[in-house]
């Protein structure tokens, strides 16, 4: 299930409106300061205009016939000093309208980031409830097909122990054809049982048991014990990031390590597998060097019954089965884009 | 006995010979209310401090559903204090006053008439540190300053952003350069009827 926009866009995204708030900041306190409040904090300034308008009223009485002008000059500079004097008195007041700016600002990335993954958990929720209700029905599916067949299965199985027993008696000397007609309907009806065995395993996906494990560990003892189960293939265990302690079933998790590792086993000769801590998941990424998965069922790898491998080679359930695990531990099984080979990400809530 | 009766008589005449801080409120024979503001609100530091200062403190004063209104500026060039009273009935009085002394003695004798009279006034005093008019003028200028200092750049460089950018600015300055009191007083008077 493919999330709506990558964790690495999201970050961009908000780091681009977090840069363009605070770049139109800058460009209204740049203005600001350079116009008005930096000449009205000014005391300086105003001290100045002061001892002007004195200066006005000195040369007025020192020159009485210039007086007109020096009145207008006088007027002009209190006027001036006037408007300082009421950019000072509100400076609070703009200061304030600012600080309220930024806040507005700063809220709108807010509330667009939780928004934005609001929108992104529904779209999750909503594609993975789709996703298990998808699942369920080809679960009942699969169990009724088992169940029809285990049990002529068994009944077959037990009449051709009788049949031969009781042709052998008749037909002595055609027990040893018999015999081995026996042993080849066994054979073939075994080849059906291990058939619905896979149907069962598929229809009967139980609730996790989970428990406290640290994921890396496992994933090493795993990788020692299993290495020897695919000869043909290298599994190499990177060194793990984090603390990577998960609440997952152990059995259920090493039957979506194993379902991965098989894959991989059938067309590559090396996996890499790598857990790390990524906020609060436990990502273990599966990378292999195979032909990777075509692109013509990529949308559908994940649904039952969907392989690449010839028929009678596998029933392509165990990647419904491995996701379906997965979502049941609250956490996703999901194909990466990939330059070479196949790679898998699974992740589990921490 | 005697002693205490001339205790007492001395404390009322102390009493009285004091300036008064509160407000005084009187209903005319005509059934109107006048209110006395006492001079201790113009001899508040930061009132006097700005009564000095060129612009026009305005003294707003509410009292139930009338009001008075008083502006005073003091005028540089001839170093005197002009007066305008706008009191609830809109008449103007005008005066001016030479020293902050003479302006305090005019303010503790003048009454200002708010409206109707009612027994219990709830009056309110605001100080406010320059006019509606010198507000208009600043808010003028300070656009135009803005406005100046933009076009220093190159017209060809300015693009729409810039121009919505300096509205904005433009309408922060316009809703930031807002008149706000200086000072506040509120007071609850009984209105006694004047002699």
């Amino acid at each position: 299930m493919k999330s709506l926009m990558s964790s690495r866009s999201k970050l961009l995204f908000l780091a681009a409106i977090v840069v363009s708030a605070l770049l139109v900041f800058a460009w209204v306190i740049r203005q600001l300061s350079f116009i008005s409040l930096g000449l009205a904090a000014n005391r300086e300034v105003q001290q100045v205009l002061r001892t002007s308008l004195d200066d006005q009223k000195k040369l007025a009485r020192a020159d009485p016939s210039s007086s007109a002008t020096y009145r207008k000059r006088f007027d002009e500079i209190r006027q001036l000093l006037g408007h300082l004097q009421i950019l000072e008195l509100t400076r609070e007041n703009l200061t304030r309208h600012y600080e309220l700016l930024l806040l507005a600002v700063m809220a709108a990335i807010l509330f667009a980031g939780s928004g934005l993954a609001i929108v992104e958990r529904r779209v999750r929720d909503r594609r993975r409830t789709q996703y298990l209700q998808h699942l369920t029905s080809w679960q009942e599916a699969a169990r009724r097909h088992a169940h029809e067949i285990r049990t002529p299965l068994t009944a077959a199985s037990l009449e051709i122990g009788e049949l031969v027993s009781k042709l052998s008696k008749r037909y002595p000397e055609a027990a040893p054809e018999l015999k081995n007609a026996e042993s080849s309907i066994r054979e073939e009806l075994d080849q059906l049982r291990r058939f619905t065995t896979g149907f069962t395993s598929f229809a009967v996906i139980g609730e996790p048991q989970r428990k406290r494990h640290d994921l890396a560990q496992f994933l090493a003892e795993f990788c020692s014990m299993f290495a020897a189960t695919w000869p043909r293939m290298r599994i190499i265990l990177e060194d793990p990031e984090g603390d990577c302690h998960v609440v997952a079933d152990r059995e259920m998790i090493r039957q979506v390590f194993v379902n991965l590792c098989s894959n991989s086993a059938f067309v590559a000769t090396e996996l890499r597998i790598r857990a790390r801590r990524s906020g609060g998941n436990v990502l273990v990424d599966f990378r292999d060097d195979g032909p990777g998965i075509p692109p013509e069922i990529r949308a559908r790898l994940f649904e039952p019954y969907t392989t690449t491998r010839k028929i009678g080679e596998g029933m392509g359930l165990g990647l419904a089965i491995s996701k379906k695990i997965m979502l049941d531990h609250d956490g996703d099984l999901v194909l990466l884009q990939s330059s070479r080979g196949a790679a898998f990400r699974m992740s589990l809530p921490s | 006995m005697r002693a205490r009766i001339a205790i007492a008589i001395l404390a009322g005449a102390l009493l009285a010979a004091a300036p008064a801080t509160r407000p005084v409120a009187t209903i005319t024979p005509g059934g109107q209310l006048d209110i006395t503001l006492p001079a201790n609100i113009l001899r508040n530091d930061e009132v006097r401090k700005h009564l000095t200062s060129g612009l026009t403190t305005v003294f707003l004063l509410t009292a139930n559903d009338g009001g008075a209104r008083v502006e005073i500026r003091y005028e540089l060039w001839d170093e005197k204090f002009l007066v305008a009273v706008i009191d609830g009935e809109r008449r103007v009085q005008k005066t001016s006053i030479d020293t902050f002394e003479h302006l305090a003695e005019w303010w503790s004798r003048t009454p200002l008439r708010t409206g109707k009279a009612q027994s219990e006034v709830r009056a309110k005093l605001e100080v406010i540190p320059f006019s509606a008019r010198e507000e208009e003028d600043a808010q003028r200028w300070l656009a135009r300053s803005i406005g100046e200092s933009s076009n220093t750049a190159d017209p060809a460089q300015r693009n729409d952003a810039t121009a919505r950018a300096g509205s904005i600015l433009d309408l922060l300055i316009g809703t930031s350069v807002q008149r706000h009191p200086l000072q506040t007083w509120r007071w609850t008077l009984r209105a006694e009827k004047a002699p």
